[in-house]
């Protein structure tokens, strides 16, 4: 075991040496994390070098590297098997890919956080058919704009939202350019708004309904009955 | 010219202090400037390197958080201002923020906490009892919110989300007959915007039909009821008003047409005669709005109306909306 170890550590180090993950924008410590997890055997050579090779080639596909150190981080802490974790990764960079060529519209390739905005969707379930007909009915939106709808739909897929209503509204807000940031939040408020019993068309038809009259989050909570906060509000100290 | 000469110098010496202030790096006032101009980017951008220098000044993250907070990136404001509550923990107004900041998002019981501490150290911060009651109201709790927006009115009787939600909480306790005084008086003070239209349906379901909601253009306009001297096609002044505001929409834009329907039970002349009192106002006063993009219908019967899923009757009304050319 300590001798297998070792020889997974030199042939990890001439990975290393051969493409320096951390030259790639790879964080040094998510580098060094794998470099000693293949050492303690926790993961094999050929999966550790898999790692490091898809880690120190996100750069140069374009693709932001703190979502992947963030996800082998994660695989590391719960022990997830060296042959899932690649698997996993592998995946995600696919999405990643996909999410980068969709986003690219009109000769302009999208800012880093709309690309993890959209690869975090597709890996929180959206399909790859639903992030295209979100770019094809983008309207006046930016990449940035569309990423957010991606998200929003992931979303509220992920709590059995209509996914029918949850397009028709993320269209609704794209052909308006109406999704401000706060609607990334709507999937928790439908959470809350079922605790009260206000059934999930209601909540979308409100939705689909302010967002064509580019109303604000606010608007939308005060059509289902939500009180509102003002978050701009001017005044350092609120009146006394 | 004794008097003057201090004036003088002291208008001369107010833009060199908040110059100096400005050099010296006063957070509040430069703070506050980019929150008075809704420049939440610049202020960060100003901000960031000046938190790295002092990450434990407390009016720093302050005005971190409230510029995340203003770009609707809470996840991104609260570690600032929990830092800031952490660094000053008996100020109220951190507190207070600190609350802005679950509820935006969506923690109602850490909001809850952070006001009740901050009335803790200030029972008077208007703002935290405002949105404790609006936490308490959300919860269930129309009693507490009904209690807490009676004392945020004793000090500012005309507030407008504590005289809506005190509205909208005597609606929850079954308390109709208040409900419907209370949202009168907001309506005539407060007469747009999304809680109007709230307001409106909350009305007709009440079955209150002074205001109701119409949908001209792609907006949706809560509109005071067209009303005329009794028995008669004269349009009271309120009904000037509501088709004033028509008027000018159509004014500007102008790819609709409008359709004044008229109802008035066992009376269908008198009923046509409004109608043609309704186009007649809004093409004298309007003459951008031709003649031809006004549809008028008139019957001598009621309006069949649903609110809230019930059918209602109504013996006499007008009933606009809005058609694309």
């Amino acid at each position: 075991m300590g001798r297998a170890s070792s020889l997974a550590g030199l042939a990890l180090a001439a990975t290393l040496l051969a493409a320096p993950a951390s030259a790639a924008g790879v964080p040094p410590a998510v580098a060094a994390r794998v470099e000693a997890a293949a050492e303690q055997g926790r993961l094999a050579p050929g999966e550790a070098e898999s790692l490091q090779r898809l880690l120190a080639g996100l750069q140069a596909a374009g693709l932001p590297t703190a979502p992947f150190a963030a996800k082998i981080e994660e695989g590391l802490a719960k022990v997830v098997p060296g042959p899932v974790m690649v698997r996993a990764l592998e995946r995600m960079r696919g999405d990643f890919v996909f999410a980068r060529e969709t986003l690219t519209f009109d000769g302009v390739v999208p800012p880093e956080a709309a690309l993890e905005e959209a690869g975090e969707s597709l890996r929180l379930g959206l399909t790859r058919e639903e992030l295209t007909a979100l770019v094809a009915s983008r309207g006046p939106s930016g990449a940035e704009m569309v990423a957010r709808a991606a998200r929003v739909q992931a979303l509220l897929a992920g709590i059995g939202f209509p996914r029918q209503a949850a397009a028709e509204l993320t269209r609704t807000g794209l052909a308006h350019a109406s999704l401000s940031p706060s609607w990334g939040y709507l999937s928790k408020t439908v959470l809350q708004a079922r605790e009260r019993g206000i059934p999930d068309d209601r909540v979308a038809e409100a939705a689909r309904s302010v967002l064509a009259e580019s109303g604000s989050y606010n608007d939308f909570l005060t059509g289902i009955g939500f009180t509102t906060r003002q978050t701009r509000e001017k005044a350092a100290v609120p009146a006394k | 010219m004794h008097t003057n000469g201090i004036v003088m110098r002291n208008t001369r010496a107010i833009p060199l202090l908040l110059l100096v202030a400005l050099l010296a790096g006063c957070a509040m006032i430069e703070g506050q400037y980019y929150l008075n101009s809704e420049r939440y980017e610049d202020g960060r951008k100003d901000f960031a390197p000046k938190l790295a220098q002092s990450p434990n000044d407390p009016q720093l993250n302050y005005y971190m958080a409230r510029f995340e907070l203003g770009a609707e990136r809470p996840d991104r404001a609260l570690p600032y201002i929990q830092k800031a509550v952490a660094l000053v923990p008996d100020k109220a107004e951190y507190r207070f923020w600190e609350g802005v900041t679950w509820w935006a998002l969506q923690e109602p019981a850490k909001e809850r906490a952070a006001y009740e501490k901050a009335l803790v150290l200030d029972p008077d911060l208007r703002g935290a009892q405002l949105y404790l009651a609006h936490n308490l109201l959300d919860a269930g709790d129309a009693t507490g919110a009904l209690r807490l927006y009676d004392k945020v009115l004793a000090r500012d009787p005309y507030e407008p989300q504590a005289m809506f939600n005190r509205a909208v909480a005597l609606e929850r306790l079954g308390r109709a007959r208040e409900m419907r005084t209370a949202l009168l008086a907001y309506m005539e003070l407060y007469p747009d915007g999304a809680q109007a239209r709230q307001g409106a349906q909350m009305l007709n379901l009440a079955g209150d039909y002074t205001w109701r909601n119409h949908v001209v253009g792609l907006r949706t306009v809560t509109l005071r009821s067209i009303d005329f001297s009794t028995g008669g096609s004269t349009l009271t002044e309120d009904a000037c008003a509501s088709l004033d505001v028509i008027g000018s929409v159509m004014s500007i834009k102008r790819d609709f047409g409008l359709d004044i329907v008229v109802f008035v039970k066992g009376d269908a002349g008198l009923a046509r005669k409004r109608a043609l009192a309704v186009r007649e106002y809004i093409t004298r006063m309007y003459p951008q709005v031709a003649p031809n993009r006004v549809f008028l219908s008139w019957f001598g019967a009621e309006e069949a109306v649903k609110a809230g899923g019930k059918a209602v009757a109504l013996a006499e009304s007008v009933n606009l909306f809005t058609r694309t050319n």
